[in-house]
């Protein structure tokens, strides 16, 4: 068992090393100083190994330590004052029911990971072997990070909220239960493998969010009601536990199905080389295929009628129902202004600072970056393989017509906000600047055709994917976060003077962007609408 | 026509994969393309195809006088070894597609259905979305908008692995039947096809391009003396 350990940990710490190693190769100013073969070169083996077994460490403790921290001191100390619970039979109570939580949703004994599927499938270990040399280390991992976050819990909330902490010999005995626990719900799936075929855990998802909903309920509501388990309870409940574990343990050890459990339950990667394959995939299921004739057009805006058709799902319907959406909200608030004085006046007041807010509202509402992005998944990383598709005709063709479709259905959403401020305006008050009418609603529509092109252009001038789906832009990266930060200060600004100047030069901004950026595109997009290899 | 390559340079970081690859490539021929795994065959035509920028070296075209001319868009086409075809749009969709923007270059364009029933793709696949096709079904889809495009260069990397026997065999076919006027270069693992289809077999070894003269020999013999060659150690 321990030959098996260590050949699984020898293939795991590689496995980690060189996942540091590719991690390193690949930051923007790294990648240019280490050289080609990271993989082999000593000391960087040794810097990563150092990376890894920290890694390792950490993981042991520091994930004990913020999870007893956050999830159960702090709430055990300070929700519950005043409710008649205990501090520390709370603690008590909420690592009991999370850790039976944790059994329930976080046992990897039969997880089928890369790590096991190299050891088991690829290097032919015995899979028996494998697990249950895995699953100890793993069990002695979390005992031991819960001894010492437990024992720090209490030294520290000794200090901080002495009545928070708990007896001594809870920090060895709840450990054990949390371990317990996690054997006997691996013994019971066992259990339940050797008559169905079939491993519970990950089969049913919606079973296990309301498991987890309810026993998160149990953990943090029951405590506000004074219902807890008491330590005496709960020293029987780990007694008890230690007693069925015995059973459980035999059970796991003595198995010979976990080769099949591991065969029943396929490592999913295997389907996925990359998660944005995945992602691919799953844009492509979304997919809707009409039947008959569903373009009349020709050319480029025959390709893109059908892609925004078959992608109505994802483009055009989502768009449709934000619309909805937000014309019920505009209804109601214009309904409630014309009943409740105090709330128009409220609405009013906020409504001269509006213009601001909706650059953030507007950035929020742009489609451009999914849609730009489901255009590179689902159409131009094929298309983009072909050099008739990379004629400047054709791809100035094409950007012409998406530029038409993201306007559209950006301007859906848009369009609703656009009548409906001027309308809340009005409804709630007015205001003494008639000009403000016009100026709320043609700032709101520039804005909307200021995102569709600015996804586009960008998408046009900097194509940031790869053959291999990956976006490998650091520019492109930047520049959205760009636009994000600075829609997001947009928001912050303290508008001082009136909506009319604000609006005005909102306007002008978007006016000259959108020539600018239009221009680049037109003038460098045949050059840089290519892959990126 | 001949496809000419002079002292073609590629390298990613600093693994030297072309050193100064040369060769010229004459009408009317199919060329079978051999090298060993990672000898960078489709570096080549990527670079051929202007996916990948070369470090150094050129490539055109010469015509029959001896004037020579960069490569456009129009004068190549290239298969790649895994078939992309656009997922969203059926068979049907995508040769009308690819007809519209080529209309004027295509010399007698016809019917979507005349070129699917050329590639025998069935009626009942012509509706349907071509993420479903299979793989050798989107290498078919693939190797029909080339044919229709008819470039004078066309690039094949591992063009009729996918394909079943009947396929891959009415490929064979295709491809010796349209390779008057054309340069056809194919690469392929598979000795047996090179030797059978091919006319001339030119390796890649070393970051060079080379040719392997057949001088009279037998299958046998031939084979033997292009392992021969792919083995050889070959210094910068």
């Amino acid at each position: 068992m321990l030959d098996a350990f260590v050949t699984s940990s020898r293939l795991r710490i590689t496995y980690r090393l060189n996942g540091i190693l590719y991690w390193l190769k690949r930051l923007p100013l790294l990648r240019r100083l280490l050289p080609a073969n990271v993989y082999d070169i000593g000391w960087l083996k040794t810097f990563a190994l150092i990376l890894a077994v920290f890694s390792e460490v950490a993981g042991i403790f520091l994930g004990k330590i913020f999870y007893t921290a956050l999830l159960i001191f702090a709430p055990a100390a300070l929700l519950f004052t005043g409710r008649g619970t205990a501090p520390a039979s709370a603690f008590l109570h909420i690592f009991a029911v999370l850790s039976l939580l944790g059994a329930l949703i976080n046992n990897p004994l039969f997880e089928n990971d890369a790590n096991a599927y190299y050891a088991i499938f690829l290097m032919r270990m015995d899979a028996r072997r494998y697990a249950l040399s895995n699953y100890v280390y793993y069990l002695i991992k979390t005992a031991t990070g819960f001894i010492v976050s437990l024992a720090l819990a209490r030294l520290v909330g000794r200090h901080l909220v002495p009545e928070a902490s708990v007896s001594l010999w809870w920090i060895l005995l709840l450990p054990l239960m949390t371990v317990t626990f996690k054997i006997i719900v691996s013994a019971l799936n066992l259990s339940v493998f050797r008559r169905s075929g079939h491993i519970l855990q990950g089969r049913f998802p919606w079973l296990t969010l309301s498991l987890t909903l309810v026993l998160l309920l149990v953990a943090y509501a029951f405590p506000f009601l004074r219902l807890t388990i008491s330590p005496a309870a709960l020293a029987i409940l780990c007694a008890a536990a230690m007693c069925a574990a015995l059973p459980a343990v035999c059970s796991l050890r003595h198995s010979r199905d976990y080769r099949r459990i591991y065969q029943a339950n396929p490592y999913t990667e295997l389907t996925h080389d990359t998660i944005q394959q995945s992602v691919q995939e799953g844009y492509q299921k979304k997919l809707v295929l009409d039947t008959g004739e569903v373009s009349r057009k020709s050319g480029c805006a025959y390709l893109n009628e059908l892609f925004v058709k078959r992608h109505r799902k994802m483009l055009t319907r989502s768009a449709k129902r934000l619309a909805m959406v937000l014309t019920a909200a505009a209804v109601a608030a214009m309904g409630a202004c014309a009943f409740l004085p105090s709330f128009a006046e409220s609405v009013n007041s906020h409504m001269m600072r509006a213009l601001p807010t909706c650059l953030f509202a507007m950035y929020m509402v742009n489609r451009g970056a999914t849609v730009t992005e489901l255009m590179f998944y689902n159409c131009d990383h094929s298309l983009l393989a072909y050099r008739f598709y990379r004629q400047p005709k054709v791809i100035l063709d094409l950007f012409r017509e998406r530029l038409k479709t993201v306007v559209r259905i950006n301007l859906l959403p848009s369009s609703v906000i656009a009548a409906a401020l001027p309308l809340l305006l009005l409804v709630s008050g007015g205001t003494a600047q008639p000009l403000d009418y016009a100026v709320l609603p043609v700032s709101i529509l520039a804005m909307s055709v200021f995102f569709s092109v600015h996804y586009l252009v960008l998408y046009y001038l900097l194509q940031p994917y790869t053959a291999g789906l990956e976006r490998k832009s650091p520019l492109y990266s930047l520049l959205s976060a760009a636009t994000y930060l600075v829609c997001y200060a947009g928001m912050r600004i303290p508008l001082e003077s009136s909506m009319v100047l604000f609006g005005a030069i909102l306007i002008a901004f978007c006016m000259v962007y959108i020539a600018v950026a239009l221009l680049l595109a037109y003038k460098l997009a045949p050059k840089t609408f290519k892959l990126r290899q | 026509m001949k496809l000419v390559i002079s002292d073609l340079k590629k390298s990613f970081d600093k693994t030297e994969v072309l050193r100064g690859a040369s060769f010229t490539f004459e009408q009317g021929r199919i060329y079978g393309l051999l090298g060993r795994n990672g000898a960078g065959k489709t570096t080549l035509f990527n670079c051929l195809n202007e996916d990948l920028r070369t470090d150094g070296g050129s490539f055109s075209l010469e015509d029959d006088a001896g004037q020579r001319r960069p490569l456009t868009c129009d004068d190549i086409g290239y298969v790649l070894s895994t078939p992309v075809v656009p997922e969203f749009l059926t068979a049907r969709e995508f040769i009308k597609f690819f007809l519209d923007i080529n209309r004027g270059r295509i010399a007698f364009p016809k019917e979507p259905d005349v070129y699917l029933d050329y590639m025998q793709i069935d009626e009942s696949d012509r509706g349907k979305l071509l993420k479903d096709f299979s793989h050798g079904m989107k290498n078919k889809m693939q190797l029909l908008v080339n044919f229709i495009a008819d470039p004078p260069v066309l690039l094949l990397d591992e063009p009729l692995t996918s394909l079943d026997v009947v396929m891959a065999d009415e490929m064979k076919n295709l491809l010796r039947r349209r390779k008057e006027g054309h340069i056809t270069i194919l690469s392929t693992h598979i000795m047996e096809l090179a030797l059978d289809l091919c006319d001339e077999i030119v390796i890649l070894h070393g970051g060079m391009l080379a040719p392997v003269v057949r001088d009279q020999l037998a299958d046998e013999q031939y084979k033997d003396r292009i392992i021969a060659a792919l083995k050889e150690e070959r210094h910068a």
